[in-house]
């Protein structure tokens, strides 16, 4: 294996598991206003993720900086030509990082109210924009010979990257209600239940509808041989036994499903992708891939030395913290968040 | 193709956010030390009253922290869209410290949460301080990255541009340039400096309305001392600093010092006024020092700006900034150094309401010694944005749309600022020292 696919691979892996972590947390947030009846309620919701948003996060942010130091074509065509939903991606975050914090810390209804729908916005918009940047990786965008994005601005909503957007943000609250039914207990647990049955069928029809089309515009899940195929449909199986199980009240296995069905379908857009890191429409001699778009040699080498050195200790020690805090959030214990 | 607008807009809004960014910053890198520091004071001595600094110092801390890091995010990603040119060449060139950065960051943050939280699942105070050791460096660590990388701006090298193309990239290179070494200890020593004098007038600030518990006193004593002995440190790095400038940017040296003609037996300039032809009235001189400070001999030659064209000379203003860093230093070394010694001496004049209210001064003041040597780093390297190869309106964005980012985001400063002030201020208003102390005194009996 070169570097460059070394490299691909390893920010494969990091967005992947940024979209399972931080898809939870995604849909935590979405559905605390919501779900929680008053205050206490709402805070216990937050707090199931509390401990843990912030370290699910700098998977993006270590996913954008190694894209950066090793891709620095990629990056630079992603910016340019996915500018506004970033930047409004980017705003979203950070409203969502502070009400954490901010939220609870104040006993005021108003600021509370404020700051709840600060995390509500925040953790609803990055899962439709990134619904709408993947489903564009997979369409592909009008790139030039000069590896720059031509066309209008707002050129990446279209009807097929709009499904994609409702589709990754049903996707990361079902996530995220099983992740609510493994850290809390009684009523509060219930309650994510139930929403996430009633939610189930019309996430697997807007799943379904995605990797149909996604199939037949595109040549992402086929593009190594029709056996990849079976990816994508793994990940609606996945989701399909994550409802089952969630009505039997197996919620680990639930929750283990939903992740792989945010797995299979992340991994398989990646994969189809390869080894372009940038389709373009405009034909492929202009695609971006892991050669044109790459970093010198010499960078990927060091690069490399320094992070499979790291990246042991940095997954060991976070999954040490989600052992840590394994134990179930109830009303009256001591609420951080 | 230059677009004028886009340039200015990009200009400001990212002075803007720098200028936001690094009052967190700061307290990023500098407070865990000191949370440590009181931790590990209060295991040794056995006394409460330090580990309850700790405790309260940690919940501040995380309120600073979360500021820091959307903010700090927010410069990653602006600078992708409003420098584009300047980031192609450094994602092939400087990438890998930024690269770096995230983990430190990961570190930070993973076991932040963990020592937050954990504060009475251990018997044993050492093993819950050893969670802090992590947090310490990765906020050091994530500093000194960054510095790497504006270290290289200032004195980019670790490649050569041949016919328009990158070739020889070593990224080794160019992280250990010769600005390095200066920059990067001035911005960690100063972080640890300016966040032990916040936190000095804090209780100083205590003390003043009317509190008289010794807990205020003791986080006073401590970090009046610490504060003191970074405050040594930022002076001789300092002085390191000056002479790594006069050896490589002396046009930085030269403009913050008004010094235009190159000469022996340069005099060091204070303060003063610019006339229309650039003469220098009502000021301050010191003879010889500007040869001392830039060579550490008198009669040493200063490069003038006189040696530089017309248009690649900074503004002039920053000698202001360059004088007002400089002056906030030196009081505060003095401050401090005379508090140490007031306390051992038991001089009277040292508990007086109005040294009191130095200290508290000495809070922000250091804060704005921070933000006017940042100014005076960034525009002390105009028109460069990597000195001597890429000018900075060159490296900007095209785009029409800066305007209404630098709307937004100025709207968000804004509420990230006023929100955090009311935060911290309610959290600790809400829960005195005093209540906290007599509720863990209950909890440890029952």
């Amino acid at each position: 294996m070169s570097l460059n696919e070394l490299w691909f691979l390893l920010i494969a892996i990091l967005f992947i598991g940024f979209f399972v972590l931080e898809g939870f947390d995604f849909g935590v947030g979405t559905v605390s206003r919501f779900l929680g009846k008053d205050d206490v309620e709402r805070r216990v919701y937050i707090n199931t993720i509390g401990p843990f948003w912030d370290a699910n996060e700098v998977w993006l942010i270590t996913a954008g900086g190694a894209m950066f130091a090793a891709f620095p074509h990629w990056y630079a065509t992603m910016f340019s030509g996915f500018y506004i939903p970033l930047v409004f991606m980017l705003l979203a975050l950070i409203i969502r990082g502070v009400a954490f914090e901010f939220r609870s810390k104040v006993e005021n209804p108003k600021w509370r109210t404020t700051w709840d729908w600060a995390i509500f916005i925040g953790s609803f918009l990055p899962p439709i924009l990134w619904g709408v940047v993947l489903t564009n990786f997979m369409t592909g965008m009008p790139i030039d010979g000069n590896k720059e994005m031509v066309g209008g601005f707002l050129q990446f909503l279209h009807p097929f990257a709009l499904l994609g957007g409702v589709m990754f943000l049903l996707l990361t609250v079902v996530h995220g209600l099983q992740f609510i039914t493994l850290r809390t207990e009684g009523e509060l647990q219930e309650r994510a239940r139930k929403l996430a049955k009633k939610l189930a069928p019309i996430t697997l029809i807007a799943f379904l509808a995605f990797l149909g089309i996604g199939w037949y515009t595109t040549d992402i899940f086929t593009q190594h041989g029709n056996a990849w195929i079976l990816l994508p449909v793994f990940a609606w199986l996945s989701l399909l036994g994550a409802s089952v199980f969630n009505v039997k009240r197996f919620d680990k296995r639930a929750f283990t499903l939903t992740s792989f069905s945010i797995i299979f379908l992340t991994a398989s857009i990646f994969i189809g992708m390869f080894p372009r890191v940038m389709i373009s429409t405009l034909g492929a001699a202009n695609d971006l891939t892991i050669f044109s778009a790459a970093s010198g040699a010499y960078t990927l080498k060091l690069m490399s030395y320094f992070s499979l050195t790291l990246l042991p200790f940095v997954l060991g020690y976070q999954i040490w913290s989600y052992y840590v805090f394994r134990k179930r959030l109830k009303k009256s214990e001591h609420l951080e968040y | 193709m230059i677009n004028d607008n886009a340039v200015y807009a990009s200009r400001v809004l990212t002075e803007l956010t720098l200028s936001f960014h690094i009052i967190y910053a700061t307290l990023g890198v500098g407070v865990p030390l000191m949370i440590m520091i009181a931790h590990w004071v209060g295991i040794k001595k056995n006394d409460e009253h330090y580990i309850l600094l700790a405790r309260r110092w940690t919940r501040g801390f995380v309120i600073t922290v979360a500021v820091g890091v959307v903010t700090g995010t927010a410069i990653g990603l602006q600078l992708s869209l409003l420098w584009p040119n300047f980031m192609e060449l450094a994602g092939n060139v400087i990438a890998l410290p930024l690269f770096m950065e995230t983990f430190a960051f990961f570190f930070e943050a993973i076991f932040l949460g963990i020592y937050l939280y954990t504060w009475d699942r251990f018997k044993d105070q050492r093993k819950h301080l050893l969670l802090l050791i992590p947090v310490a460096i990765g906020a050091s660590f994530s500093a000194v990255f960054i510095t790497m990388v504006n270290a290289f701006m200032n004195a980019p090298q670790g490649f050569d541009v041949v016919n328009g193309e990158l070739v020889n990239v070593n990224p080794l290179v160019a992280m250990f340039n010769p600005a390095m070494p200066t920059k990067v200890a001035h911005v960690v020593v100063t972080a640890y400096m300016t966040s032990a004098f916040i936190l000095a007038a804090i209780a100083a600030f205590r003390l003043l309305r009317g509190s008289t518990h010794i807990y205020h006193k003791k986080a006073l004593y401590l970090m009046m001392k610490i504060g003191f002995v970074f405050s040594i440190a930022t002076l001789l790095i300092g002085d390191l600093s000056g002479k790594y400038l006069a050896s490589y940017q002396p046009e930085k040296l030269a403009a913050a010092e008004w010094h235009f003609e190159t000469e022996d037996y340069a005099p060091l300039i204070l303060l003063g006024w610019l006339d229309e032809e650039e003469n220098v009235k009502y000021a301050i001189e010191i003879p010889y020092a500007l040869s001392m400070l830039a060579h550490g001999w008198p009669s040493a030659e200063v490069i003038g700006l006189d040696q530089f064209p017309k248009d690649e000379i900074p503004p002039l203003y920053i000698h202001y900034l360059f004088n007002i860093m400089v002056g906030i230093g030196m009081l505060m070394i003095v401050v401090s150094f005379m508090y140490w010694l007031g306390i051992r001496r038991r001089w009277p004049f040292i508990q007086t309401r109005a040294f009191r209210w130095l200290i508290v001064a000495g809070g922000p003041l250091s804060m704005i010694a921070i933000e006017t040597g940042w100014w005076l780093a960034e525009v002390g390297r105009q028109p460069w944005i990597l000195r001597g190869l890429m000018k900075t309106a060159e490296a900007a964005t095209t785009s029409e749309h800066v305007d209404i980012m630098l709307l937004l985001f100025c709207g968000l400063y804004l509420i990230l600022g006023i929100g955090s002030v009311v935060v911290l201020s309610r959290m600790f208003r809400k829960n005195p020292v005093e209540r906290e102390l007599e509720e863990r005194k209950g909890a440890a009996h029952t």
